[in-house]
């Protein structure tokens, strides 16, 4: 089971500047309505995984993440983790493991997810013990790195990152990349060594993989809002729902 | 946590949490108010006896040389024992250092009572056999935050407001972990509900 949710919103944001020149990205909003991206990922952990506590760490721009959450009903509140020089999402876990021992869904705040695909893959969790890489596909050429699966493509290889000599490989072939959604046995974390800033994917994955993380494949809409086009793109998609 | 368990601690920083932040010389203003939100504390609490309330504040106007240092610790010592007098607080320590101190005799660096860092607490809880794992603090500055996560408090509240995240990090850089875990309330009234709620569902 999960004992655990971590929801990271501590990044700069800086895909997204001008918006996020004072505001961090996961206060963006999404649907015109004032639900942000963090709203609607606390919103689908509290219906698919109730009773779980979130945590959300919080750096860049922390205290309107805080003012925030001042709003809602103090039931429905995170527990915050704050770092005061950006760790970085492995060292965050690195730093978090030394505080909580246990599997955690981690995920990255600047998700928005289909209510379906969130479901689905909660469904999966409840099945496995093991660790889990949520993957998707996408075209080589928009790739930075690869999820290497085995053959049955149901446990995790290796991620590999891509360099210049891989522009010789077929850009067009469709691979597996990480969907910026993990659950982490926390205990298998604490001895890695993590450099500042630097991002989850490839080296700590592959660190902890020694168990072999289950892969769950991700077939529902879902958007990570690294660009102003993304997050246009998923404002259009909420209305259009709606 | 659970507020049935023996040897809770709920410790409470006095600026900006028994009366409001109105700068260093606040607590000579604030007997008042603090009576009036121990008060309720109090009767939330319906007094339990294994409930121990602390209070552990910084007070360094005797520091900034804005009155000389003999009458202000007779004005705060004078506050927090009427406020232990009447039964509203268990104990207290007060933090009188200040790394900056215009006032000589108070500029320490690295003493080890004033918050971020845990002297204070720890005081408390080795005088009155609390629990650490049992205990939190409530206080309004990321400060009382560390001194609380220091100490090895089960939790910490944050009370909101402008300078919550402010601390004098050149000189207590030394107190920071990299992750700072905790809570937080609007308002000291909030900080009630949730109690409440925590002991209604012995949490």
């Amino acid at each position: 089971m999960i004992s655990n949710i971590l929801i990271l919103a501590a990044g700069e944001g800086l895909r997204l500047l001008p918006l996020t020149s004072d505001n961090p990205k996961p206060l963006l909003e999404i649907d015109g309505e004032n639900t942000t991206i963090l709203d609607r990922l606390l919103q689908q952990c509290r219906k698919y995984l109730p009773g779980i506590p979130v945590k959300i760490n919080i750096g860049f721009c922390a205290e309107k993440i805080l003012f925030h959450f001042s709003e809602t009903l103090y039931l429905d509140r995170p527990i915050f983790l704050y770092e005061k020089d950006i760790l970085g999402p492995a060292q965050t876990l690195v730093q978090l493991s030394r505080i909580d021992i246990g599997r955690t869904l981690v995920i990255h705040g600047d998700l928005v997810l289909s209510d379906e695909g969130f479901y689905r893959f909660v469904e999966f969790a409840k099945s496995t013990k093991s660790q889990v890489i949520v993957c998707h596909e996408r075209p080589r050429s928009q790739a930075r790195s690869e999820v290497i699966c085995s053959l049955n493509q149901r446990k995790m290889e290796r991620i590999i990152e891509y360099s210049p000599k891989n522009n010789q490989l077929d850009l067009n072939t469709k691979v597996l990349v990480s969907s910026g959604i993990f659950i982490i046995d926390f205990s298998k974390v604490s001895s890695f060594n993590a450099e500042a800033k630097q991002p989850l994917s490839p080296d700590l994955l592959n660190f902890i993989n020694h168990e072999k993380m289950d892969v769950y494949l991700w077939s529902e809409w879902r958007y990570a809002i690294d660009s102003i086009a993304a997050l246009e793109e998923v404002r259009f998609k909420l209305s259009s729902n709606t | 946590m659970r507020m049935n368990d023996n040897g809770v601690g709920i410790f409470l920083d006095a600026d900006g949490v028994l009366w409001p932040d109105t700068g260093a010389g606040g607590i000579l203003e604030g007997l008042v108010e603090a009576k009036r939100r121990l008060r309720i504390l109090n009767q939330i609490l319906e007094r339990r006896e294994n409930v121990f309330i602390g209070v552990v504040s910084n007070q360094t106007l005797a520091a900034r040389a804005a009155i000389p240092f003999e009458d202000f610790r007779l004005e705060v010592f004078s506050t927090f024992n009427r406020l232990q007098e009447d039964s509203l607080i268990d104990d207290f320590r007060v933090c009188f250092h200040h790394p900056n101190a215009n006032y000589l005799p108070l500029r320490i660096d690295n003493c080890s009572c004033r918050k971020p860092s845990p002297g204070m607490i720890i005081d408390l809880i080795k005088s009155h056999a609390l629990q650490p794992s049992h205990s939190l603090m409530l206080g309004d500055r990321i400060t009382d935050v560390l001194a609380a996560r220091n100490a090895g408090l089960n939790e910490a509240i944050l009370l909101l407001g402008p300078r919550m995240l402010e601390a004098n990090i050149s000189v207590q850089s030394r107190h920071w972990g990299s992750l700072i875990q905790f809570r937080i309330a609007k308002d000291f009234s909030e900080f009630l509900e949730i109690l409440k709620w925590w002991i209604k569902n012995d949490k």
